[in-house]
């Protein structure tokens, strides 16, 4: 009963926006009147037909409650579809663009696919199901607003990107994969599930709500304090009631409880859930442990910190980057005793991204303020070289805490203005 | 050019006493006349205007619509704009923004809520091109700045010398410069103690550097704005904004211009007559002083001192207020009170911006949410209109002091509680039981009459702004600026939904005699004019200033031949010519 069938027959380059694609538009209308819909390709509106063969009508149903649209096949350049819709369900055989089911109050949409960033922005109710993987900011806010998600239910089957659920007011994010960086940024309220491992900035500015990692954090946020250790059986039932409809669960043996995000409010209310088991090393009371020594050929991997030295700007106050004086201060990297004694003490070394792509040759300086596996060259022309241009985002390239490798080397130093030519063109 | 007879609506018309009465408006070439000869009549477009009621085009002496910060606050609140879009029809310019329109949607939504008349009240006199550029593309209103001097170096560096006529010569050339209308005056002192992470707090202390107070800055510019005899006073944002316990500050402050005495050109107004003096009486005109009526000494035990701001308006003859009334929601703060801003940033957390204008002024820019059921923003919603209901309306002026408290989208709503006790009790019942138990609104049962709302929106404005000749009033001589609502003087003020309706959108709304918006829809979009101060002084006093201006420039970014604002970034220029020589 109202059941209306999509057959995509789209195969052009431009996104096409489908927000009235909704149950609610299309109850009570005829075959006809659905494809006459006008959806906006660009600039120019374009009838539903244009773009779908439809079959099935909205008249049958009781009401829009009752309306099942059914996109039968991969549309990975419609966006907004359900848009704002508040009842009925919509189903998509395939991928979806951006912001499927934004602003949804009611209702179900599920995607037996992949969905692209903003799925279920700034939603208010309903339940978005994706089966594949999903973009950025699902459960977010748009560009400027703080506030994201103010309820409803989203279930990823695969990972997610970054920002997932950034602004979180109320409501539930379940991603059984993995996620990226900012994972619940400005949270208020509402609970987020990662059941796979996440790269860093989890919860950070976080106020209140919940986040519960199953797998392993990179890089732990550090405003976030140590309450319990719990076991799996202690963490609040509510909590379970929320995922486990969803074919979620709490894994792990233990979890440690931390509360947060103290580097920005003096008495947060956030909680974060993290698997003891996945994360050992949060509950070591040694302070920081050493990286592990861990070679790939010659090469030693290291953690790679740029920064500008007093040096490097007392010479370049004069305008001079090509002189020979700031190539001697640059062109340098700092390596801790140790590691330095491991590489067999070089003259000069040569750090390569961890693809091997790039590759700069630099002096080798031995010095003790450096940690053991982290060197330091200058941000200038030579570190440029292997920063990692990914910002996963936080707008700003990797400048500190990228991965990369060194190993002793006998190649010549390039000066800037040849790199400058050979390496940025 | 047109004629036009607006015919047997109620017309509401305070500087002339018409109350209500049902009558025929005449309008030839752009402005109210008398009578039009039989011949005339003939040729004249009629409009009906029976069952309606007939106002001067509405005055809004002070908004926030051009000009730097309020394209900061543009960029700052994306989220304002992808969700509010109006889309382009065949006269008409597409817009998008719900608390900063883009320019264009301003001057259409200002002209379907029935105002003809907008001044921008924040100019910084180094930006005044950028403020002047938006004015250019602002449709239909007719339009002036004032400019920020109340931290600007060379007044403050002549009033510490005490050399006053140094001071005017300098305010008349700057004002001429930036093609502004008048003396703005934002946290006098404050601000420039704002460039050392300072900020005044009474009227006497001294700022760093400059080593003058408050009082001596509203002194001075007070006494400069009379001795040139600008067509406004000074328009004063008071310290303190915003601290509760500020409103004694604010009281002093009143007092400081007591005894000036009020310097009007009287040659325009004998041209254009009207029944009750359109002259300016104030010698200075308080803004927004909802956020300056703040008792109590902390949060805890903040209160309204409104009643008493108001009584000490009414007993004094040379004030004029507006109120900046908050009528709940998403808003801006956008102003030049650099550390005011920056303590509500840290207030709430949210966005923040500031700007230091090279050592003439500053600015701060937050995003603010009026809760309705915050304790604090219900007593701020009880304030304004207790002001607006308390002070006589001949000295109040309605404003939001848009988007400060609230975008002026808005003001219909605010019109809605003046006009209807059972709108205001409603509100109060939603509101913190604060917005009751801390001010006197809940005692207040007074409803404003359309008479008394024509005066606090058309003719007060006006007058303040010295523009009581020509705009704010019917009379003949005046510019054929005029508002038709739909409603009839015997309206029920229970039903308030329908007054918000009425006020949101005119029956018509007339500009220069011709019909700019009708219902929703635009209908002509002229340009406005733009007023601006053009004060000639002698020779022998200017010489020795613009030495002095000249030299300074070479610690500016801006060449002293670029600094100038020049006629072409004008649109209609109606220069208020003032010869001193």
């Amino acid at each position: 009963m109202g059941e209306i069938i999509l057959t995509p027959k789209y195969d052009d380059k431009f996104p096409v926006e489908c927000d009235m694609i909704t149950p609610d538009n299309f109850f009570g209308k005829s075959e006809e009147e659905i494809k006459e819909i006008k959806l906006w390709k660009s600039s120019v509106q374009y009838p539903v037909s244009e773009f779908f063969d439809v079959k099935g009508d909205g008249q049958g149903a009781q009401s829009a409650s009752d309306i099942h649209i059914i996109i039968d096949g991969t549309v990975p350049k419609m966006k907004l579809i359900g848009y704002a819709m508040t009842t009925g369900k919509i189903t998509v055989n395939g991928d979806v663009n951006y912001h499927v089911g934004c602003e949804m109050k009611g209702g179900e949409i599920e995607v037996n696919g992949n969905a692209g960033s903003w799925a279920g922005r700034e939603m208010e109710g309903g339940t978005i199901l994706i089966h594949g993987n999903a973009g950025d900011h699902i459960g977010g806010s748009y560009r400027g607003k703080w506030e994201g998600m103010l309820g409803g239910r989203i279930v990823i089957d695969g990972n997610a990107g970054s920002s997932v659920g950034d602004g979180l007011v109320k409501g539930t994010i379940i991603v059984k994969g993995n996620v990226e960086a900012f994972c619940g940024i400005r949270q208020s309220g509402g609970l987020i599930y990662v059941g796979g491992d996440v790269l860093r900035t989890v919860g950070v500015e976080m106020k209140k709500g919940t986040i519960i990692v199953e797998g392993k954090i990179q890089h732990f946020s550090p405003g976030f304090f140590e309450q319990n250790l719990l076991k799996s059986n202690e963490v609040p039932s509510e909590l379970y009631e929320e995922i486990l409809p969803y074919g979620a669960n709490l894994y792990s043996k233990s979890y440690v409880e931390y509360k947060g995000d103290h580097a920005f409010f003096n008495k947060p209310k956030g909680k974060m859930y993290i698997s003891a088991n996945n994360n050992e090393y949060l509950l070591s009371c040694e302070g920081s442990v050493d990286r592990p020594i861990e070679f790939k050929g010659e090469a030693l991997k290291v953690i790679l910190n740029t920064g500008s030295t007093i040096e490097q700007g007392r010479i370049i106050k004069g305008g001079d980057k090509y002189s020979p004086e700031y190539k001697d201060v640059c062109a340098v990297c700092h390596i801790h005793p140790d590691d330095y004694q491991l590489l067999g003490k070089p003259e000069k070394v040569k750090v390569s991204s961890p693809d091997g792509n790039r590759t700069v040759v630099v002096r080798a300086e031995m010095k003790d303020n450096v940690q053991r596996r982290n060197i330091f060259i200058p941000r200038s022309v030579w570190a440029n070289v292997i920063v990692d241009a990914q910002s996963v985002n936080s707008g700003a390239p990797i400048y500190k805490g990228g991965e990369v490798y060194v190993q002793p080397s006998d190649d010549e130093i390039l000066e800037a203005p040849y790199i400058i030519e050979q390496q940025y063109k | 050019m047109t004629k036009m007879i607006i015919k047997g609506g109620h017309v509401y018309d305070p500087l002339n006493g018409v109350d209500g009465e049902v009558m025929d408006i005449y309008i030839k070439d752009g402005k109210i006349v008398e009578s039009l000869s039989s011949d005339e009549i003939k040729e004249a477009k009629v409009l009906d205007a029976k069952n309606k009621v007939v106002m001067a085009g509405g005055v809004d002496a002070h908004t926030h619509i051009a000009g730097p910060k309020v394209t900061v606050g543009r960029v700052m609140f994306p989220e304002d704009h992808y969700k509010c879009v109006r889309p382009k029809t065949h006269n008409t310019h597409c817009g998008t923004g719900e608390i900063v329109p883009s320019t264009y949607m301003q001057g259409y939504k200002y002209a379907t809520m029935g105002y003809t008349t907008t001044f921008e009240a924040a100019v910084p006199p180094m930006i005044a091109r950028h403020t002047h550029e938006e004015l250019k593309a602002l449709p239909i209103l007719d339009k002036a700045g004032y400019l920020l001097l109340g931290n600007n170096w060379f007044v403050m560096k002549y009033l510490r010398e005490g050399d006053i006529e140094k001071a005017a010569s300098y305010v008349a050339w700057a004002l001429d410069a930036t093609k502004t209308y008048g003396i703005k005056c934002v946290n006098p002192a404050g601000v420039e103690n704002w460039a050392w992470g300072k900020n005044v707090n009474s009227l006497d202390e001294k700022n760093i550097h400059f080593d003058v107070s408050a009082r001596q800055i509203v002194d001075g510019l007070a006494q400069i704005n009379e001795m040139l005899g600008l067509p406004m006073s000074i328009h004063l944002h008071a310290n303190n904004l915003g601290h509760p316990g500020n409103w004694e500050i604010t009281k002093e402050t009143m007092d400081v211009t007591k005894n000036i005495k009020v310097n009007v050109k009287d040659n325009i107004y004998n041209e254009v007559k009207t029944k009750f003096d359109s002259r300016r009486k104030q010698s200075v005109y308080m803004t927004h002083v909802q956020f300056h009526s703040f008792g109590g000494t902390s949060w805890k035990d903040f209160e309204s001192k409104a009643d008493d701001v108001s009584k000490h308006v009414n007993k004094s003859d040379h004030v004029v207020i507006d109120s900046g009334c908050v009528p709940f929601g998403k808003a801006i703060c956008m102003t030049g009170d650099g550390p005011g801003l920056y303590d509500i940033a840290t207030m709430n957390g949210q966005k923040w911006t500031n700007c230091d204008v090279e050592l003439e002024c500053g600015s701060g820019i937050v995003p603010f949410t009026y809760s309705i059921k915050n304790k604090v923003h219900s007593v701020q919603w009880a304030i304004g209109l207790e002001l607006l209901l308390l002070v006589d309306p001949a000295k109040a002026i309605l404003t939001t002091d848009n988007p400060n408290a609230g975008p002026f989208t808005k003001y219909p709503k605010i019109m809605k509680w003046l006009l209807s006790n059972k709108a205001r009790q409603d509100t109060m019942n939603e509101c913190h039981k604060w917005a009751s138990e801390r001010s006197t609104l809940a005692s207040i049962d007074k409803e404003l009459s359309l008479y008394e709302l024509a005066q606090i929106t058309r003719s007060t404005p006006a007058i303040a702004i010295g523009m009581g000749y020509r705009k704010g009033h019917l009379g003949a001589g005046a510019d054929a600026d005029i508002t038709i609502y739909d409603i009839t003087p015997d309206y029920n003020s229970n039903d308030y939904e329908m007054l918000e309706k009425v006020f949101t959108t005119t029956a018509y709304t007339i500009k220069d005699g011709q019909i700019v918006s009708k219902g929703n829809e635009i209908v002509e979009t002229p340009s406005g004019r733009s007023f601006f101060a053009n004060v000639q002084m002698k020779e022998e006093i200017q010489k020795p200033v613009m030495d002095d201006v000249k030299d300074f420039f070479k610690y500016y970014t801006v060449g002293f031949n670029n600094y100038s604002t020049p006629d072409e970034y004008l649109t209609r220029p109606t220069p208020m010519d003032i010869d001193l020589k």
